[in-house]
């Protein structure tokens, strides 16, 4: 997982004293969960949504229902897989509902089709991306992104960028780990076609 | 059984082992295999562009519990608002009645000044002959000038001579616009 600013001295035996306050109503122990939290919490949906207002919002709204929903928290999983539960539900319906709204497609058949079961990516018509600046780069990956479905988004985040296993990515979106492989398998297929001239003239 | 799907995620990712990778290995052999080692560098290369460029710091971090802990508490303030001691609840029905009535009242004065009445012809109570307008106090001589193209509405002037009153009776309006509420 990256690095994060978090507390340092928060050992797994302090983070569940402060579950077990927030589970008595204490606001300040979630304070202080929230503290340790927040900056995951929001690059993960951050690398979803990309956009910095939207994964703010949502970021709010997934502590949040944390709170509302922490006395049914029995310790089965860590704490922050319980919440990125919360919060990859949180962006999918976000995802959904304004894909919705807006009428566009973002199925995963969308712009690259990718064959099952092959093995090399497709190649889309793209321009040579020699020489791109940061901005540029961050706008073309934005731009790949938003052609993948919620589904998609969420498995290339938590397994590329956050370095979840296979089962936690299971875990946090409730889909079998085969759904989970071969989601990821069609997702990085779409993004190398996507973005091959980006990352091979890096 | 995993589809092939599954087992070249795994393979890319390095998590297969024993059997499980060298039969996948042979299968490769037959897709072409240098394709797919090619295949699995580019991967990686996607890979840390994507950490490179994943999310940047959280903006106003500093402002967030505070905004976060003070949602908490908006949440929660109508379930635990309390109630004092010496408060005692309206009666059922009290309320509700009060506003009826107000509600009848007002209805009925705001009609008198919205209201456009239709002519003669509509006025029901034909055996109560209303007073000569000039003999009306200006705001109902002001309601019986009025008129209304809609069929739907009539209003029925009865006036009592031993008590002195008119009352003017309304059919037919659905609402009352807001702007002609009582000042």
């Amino acid at each position: 997982m990256p690095a994060e600013a978090e507390p340092a001295t928060m050992t797994p035996e302090d983070e569940l004293q402060l579950i077990t306050r927030c589970q008595q109503g204490d606001t300040a122990a979630f304070n202080d969960l929230v503290t340790r939290y927040r900056q995951r919490a929001f690059a993960m949906i951050y690398n979803m949504v990309r956009n910095e207002q939207d994964a703010w919002d949502l970021t709010q709204d997934g502590f949040l229902k944390a709170w509302k929903s922490i006395s049914r928290f029995r310790g089965q999983s860590s704490f922050f897989t319980w919440l990125y539960r919360i919060l990859t539900n949180i962006t999918i319906d976000w995802l959904r509902k304004k894909q919705i709204e807006s009428g566009a497609e973002l199925d995963d058949t969308v712009g690259v089709k990718v064959a099952p079961g092959a093995v090399t990516a497709p190649h889309a018509e793209l321009a040579p991306a020699s020489s791109l600046s940061d901005k540029e780069i961050r706008a073309r990956i934005d731009e790949a992104i938003a052609k993948l479905s919620p589904e998609h988004r969420t498995v290339i985040t938590l397994r590329e960028i956050e370095g979840l296993e296979y089962q936690e990515i299971a875990d946090a979106t409730g889909a079998s780990l085969g759904t989970v492989m071969s989601r990821l398998f069609y997702a990085r297929k779409k993004l190398q076609a996507l973005l091959k001239d980006v990352y091979a003239n890096l | 059984m995993q589809t092939f799907e599954e087992r070249y995620t795994a393979w890319i990712d390095g998590r297969l082992t024993g059997d499980e990778l060298a039969a996948f290995e042979r299968e490769l052999e037959s897709a072409g295999r240098d394709a797919a080692e090619a295949d699995r560098h580019d991967v990686q290369m996607l890979g840390n562009l994507l950490r490179q460029h994943a999310a940047p710091p959280m903006p106003r971090a500093d402002a967030f519990n505070a905004e976060l802990l003070e949602r908490m508490r908006r949440e929660e303030e109508p379930a635990t608002a309390p109630i004092l001691p010496n408060e005692e609840p309206a009666p059922a029905g009290y309320f509700s009645r009060t506003k009826l009535a107000w509600a009848a009242a007002i209805a009925l004065l705001l009609a008198l000044a919205a209201i456009q009445i239709p002519r003669g012809d509509h006025l029901t109570s034909a055996n109560i002959a209303p007073p000569p307008i000039g003999d009306l106090q200006p705001e109902l001589g002001e309601i019986v000038n009025a008129t209304t193209d809609d069929p739907g509405i009539s209003v029925t002037p009865i006036r009592s001579e031993q008590d002195g009153i008119t009352v003017l009776w309304l059919d037919g309006l659905d609402y009352l616009p807001a702007s002609y509420q009582l000042q």
